[in-house]
C-alpha cells in the first residue's frame, strides 16, 4: 500500500515538473502572454518554429531566389514566433496592455533600438534586440495597429537588414482561418 | 407329409461353421486383390500450395507492405515539409512587412520634421 502511495505522488510530482517545465519553455520562447488577446482576437496567425522545425523546413525550400533567401536567413536561427491577432473593432486592446507587453524588454539582455509612436493612439511599433558580447541573438518587434497586433520572436543570430529585404517578395496567402487584406506597404 | 416334413428340417436345419472358416475366406480374398499399378504421372499439386511458391508470395506481400510504408511516409515527410516552408515563409513575410512598415514611418517622421524646419525661417 505504501508503494502505491509512493508510486503515485512521484507520478504526480513528474506531471508537475513536466507542467512547469512546459511553461518555462513556451516562457523563453514567447516571451509575452498572448491568451487574454487571443480569446478577444477576430482572427489569429500564429507561427511557431523552433531550430529542428526550420532545419526540417530549409529542406523544402526550393531554389528560386525568395526560397534560397529565406534558407540562407534560416540557417543559423534557433526559432521563429510570430503573432498576429486582429480585432474587428478599433482600439480593441488599451495602452496599458501594450505597455504590459513592452515590460519583458525593460532588462539589460533586450535593447530597445526602435519606438515609433504614431499620431493616433495604438500606432506604435517597438523592436528591441537581444545582444550577447554585441551580436544580436534574438529580435522582438511589437507592432500595433487600430484592428491589428503583430508580435515577432526571432531567436539566433539575425540582421535586421536581411528581413528587410524580404518584406513584399512573398506572394504567401494566410494561414487558414485568417482573412487576405491587402496592406498599405503591399499597395505601394 | 411327415416323413417330407421331417426330412426338409434335417436338410434346412442351421449348422455352424467349420473352425477356420472366416481366415480362409479373408486370406482368399486377399489374394483376389487387385495389383496396385504405379501412376503414369505423379498426383498434381495445386501451385500455390508449393513450398517455394508459398514463400515467393510471403516474400513479394513483406515487400510490397514495405515499399508502400516508405512510400506513405515519404509523402506525410512531403506535406510536413510544404507546411513547415510555408510557414517560414508567412514568418518572414510578416517580420520583413513589420520592418519595412516600422523603416516607412523612420522617413516620414524625418520628412516631417526637415518639412518643419524649413517652414521655421519663414
Amino acid at each position: 500500500m505504501k508503494i502505491k502511495h509512493a508510486a503515485i505522488f512521484l507520478l504526480a510530482i513528474f506531471l508537475l515538473l513536466m507542467a512547469f517545465s512546459n511553461r518555462a519553455y513556451a516562457q523563453a520562447t514567447f516571451p509575452v502572454d498572448t491568451t487574454k488577446l487571443a480569446e478577444r482576437a477576430d482572427e489569429t496567425t500564429t507561427v511557431s518554429l523552433d531550430k529542428n522545425m526550420l532545419q526540417f523546413a530549409s529542406r523544402f525550400l526550393s531554389s528560386n531566389d525568395e526560397d534560397r533567401e529565406a534558407r540562407r536567413i534560416i540557417a543559423n536561427l534557433d526559432g521563429i514566433y510570430v503573432r498576429t491577432f486582429e480585432f474587428k473593432t478599433p482600439n480593441a486592446y488599451s495602452a496599458s496592455e501594450l505597455e504590459a507587453f513592452r515590460r519583458p524588454f525593460a532588462g539589460p539582455e533586450w535593447s530597445h533600438i526602435v519606438s515609433v509612436h504614431g499620431k493616433e493612439p495604438n500606432e506604435d511599433t517597438d523592436i528591441y534586440m537581444r545582444l550577447v558580447n554585441g551580436e544580436v541573438r534574438g529580435m522582438f518587434i511589437l507592432a500595433a495597429e487600430k484592428e491589428e497586433l503583430t508580435f515577432v520572436h526571432i531567436l539566433g543570430p539575425i540582421k535586421p537588414e536581411d528581413l528587410d529585404q524580404l518584406s513584399g517578395n512573398f506572394g504567401i496567402p494566410k494561414r487558414h482561418g485568417t482573412k487576405q487584406q491587402p496592406r498599405k506597404e503591399d499597395e505601394l | 407329409m411327415d416323413e417330407i416334413e421331417k426330412a426338409l428340417k434335417t436338410a434346412l436345419q442351421r449348422e455352424p461353421a467349420p473352425s477356420g472358416f472366416a481366415d480362409q475366406v479373408l486370406r482368399k480374398a486377399s489374394m483376389r486383390s487387385m495389383p496396385v499399378v504405379p501412376p503414369v504421372f505423379p498426383p498434381l499439386v495445386p501451385w500455390w500450395r508449393m513450398f517455394p511458391v508459398r514463400w515467393a508470395v510471403a516474400g513479394v506481400v513483406v515487400v510490397a507492405c514495405m515499399v508502400g510504408g516508405v512510400a506513405e511516409h515519404a509523402r506525410q515527410q512531403r506535406i510536413r515539409g510544404e507546411q513547415a516552408r510555408q510557414k517560414v515563409l508567412l514568418a518572414l513575410r510578416i517580420t520583413g512587412t513589420k520592418l519595412r512598415q516600422v523603416q516607412r514611418q523612420v522617413v516620414q517622421r524625418q520628412v516631417d520634421k526637415s518639412d518643419e524646419e524649413g517652414a521655421e525661417p519663414r
